[in-house]
């Protein structure tokens, strides 16, 4: 597992010096939700609007973290020093959650700009988007992956993933929808959705990683 | 060949049993006739998408080809008929509830599978030999994310008839209109493997040739 951590903090690492996946990520879920908005989406579509934004900007950016490792060759590289495949899955994966998670906090913050919403102090939000960001990144990181080799992988990515996705991107709007009213209400039902959604993924890619990625 | 035969005659009789013999519905009229059609497409997709499924399991395991023909053949006809379902859905939802669609449970767990398996065929049609491991895991995946599609649109909202055919409690249908029905389900099975071994037949022939030029 020490491998996990170098690879989380090389990931970062490049991405700090690199900035050119988080700013372009950001500047599309702000771009989406702004164009919504100006379309004429008012509050009531605003939950959905979020978690459809964070959805397609993840079919778009993701496959940024794989095509570093294919550009040259890295995989190999990786491989040889005895990368397990799985710790390789969680590690993007990881480093993908920091990256989404950062585009969803400004998405959340222009959301409630845009659209013209407060955001009452419930606890169970935080949860939600946590689980709704990690549902997206366990299957987009597994996808990316899958599809690092593919000579079409920027459409099928979000062909892909975009269908797979589509129950936690249901639950997590449904939810963010109903803590964002004013009665509120319970979301266990969403969350644990989530979770689940979230396990099957990552427990199916640390089976499956090295299988799939190959040169 | 003998599959081919006996579906070609399977499917005209049930139709023809569907129209004429079937008796009328007491609440919706003539319209329901198209269950005889819809309700056996949707046995015939899901099971041909478990098909998948499990040959896609068997491909990452043992490695052996005919299980990758399997899962791709089987995905493919399941397809179809899944886009038969979404077809005759609407057709029957119109004059009955009067929208072509709702986003009920059934209704978005089927559309969102059937986009599943669009990628999937395109994931197949765009990366052929190295794909197929991809396309095994995507099977996989977009098979168990049925029941969370499924239970991610009831925990919004839900409109389609409750399951008067596949309940724990037994079919609630009466008796005449069940054996037709059963007797088309029989019928469009016989076409899915009819179907399903033509295109193994020519998958093997494709792999057999492909394989003889230097």
């Amino acid at each position: 597992m020490s491998g996990f951590w170098a690879l989380l903090r090389k990931d970062l690492l490049v991405e700090s010096r690199a900035r050119d996946l988080l700013p372009s990520m950001a500047v599309l879920a702000l771009l989406l939700l702004a164009v919504t908005g100006a379309a004429g989406v008012g509050a009531p579509g605003a939950p959905a609007m979020l978690w459809v934004t964070v959805a397609v900007t993840c079919a778009l950016g993701l496959l940024r973290s794989f095509q570093q490792e294919t550009d040259r060759d890295q995989l190999h590289g990786l491989r040889l020093a005895g990368v397990d495949p799985a710790v390789l899955y969680l590690a993007k994966a990881a480093a993908n959650f920091v990256v989404v998670a950062t585009v969803e906090i400004i998405a959340l913050g222009a959301v409630t700009v845009f659209f013209g919403i407060s955001i009452p102090p419930r606890p169970a939000l935080p949860a939600v988007l946590l689980l709704g960001t990690s549902s997206l990144v366990a299957s987009g990181t597994l996808l990316g992956g899958m599809l690092a080799a593919s000579r079409m992988r920027e459409v099928l990515l979000p062909v892909l993933l975009l269908p797979l996705s589509a129950p936690a991107v249901i639950a997590a709007a449904g939810a963010t929808a109903r803590l964002l009213s004013p009665e509120g209400g319970s979301v266990a039902g969403e969350i644990g959705l989530l979770l689940a959604f979230t396990t099957l993924f990552v427990a199916v890619a640390v089976l499956v990683f090295e299988h799939v990625v190959e040169e | 060949m003998l599959l081919l035969v006996l579906a070609a005659v399977a499917v005209p009789v049930g139709i023809v049993l569907a129209l004429f013999v079937a008796p009328v519905e007491a609440f919706q009229g003539e319209p329901y006739r198209i269950l005889y059609v819809h309700v056996p497409s949707v046995a015939t997709a899901y099971l041909a998408f478990a098909v998948a499924f499990l040959a896609s399991l068997a491909y990452l395991v043992t490695r052996r080809p005919r299980f990758d023909r399997l899962a791709a053949t089987s995905a493919e006809v399941g397809q179809v008929f899944l886009t038969i379902v979404l077809l005759t859905g609407p057709i029957w939802g119109k004059p009955v509830w009067g929208v072509w669609w709702t986003w009920d449970a059934r209704l978005t767990t089927a559309l969102v599978l059937w986009f599943i398996f669009a990628g999937y065929l395109m994931l197949r049609a765009w990366s052929g030999a190295q794909g197929a491991r991809a396309a095994a895991v995507v099977a996989i995946v977009g098979f168990l994310d049925i029941p969370l599609i499924h239970w991610s649109a009831v925990l919004l909202r839900t409109l389609h008839p409750r399951p008067t055919v596949f309940r724990p409690e037994g079919p609630a249908l009466p008796s005449s209109m069940l054996v037709i029905l059963l007797f088309n389900i029989a019928a469009f099975l016989l076409t899915y493997l009819a179907f399903l071994t033509a295109r193994m037949r020519q998958e093997a022939a494709r792999e057999r040739r492909e394989a003889g030029t230097p």
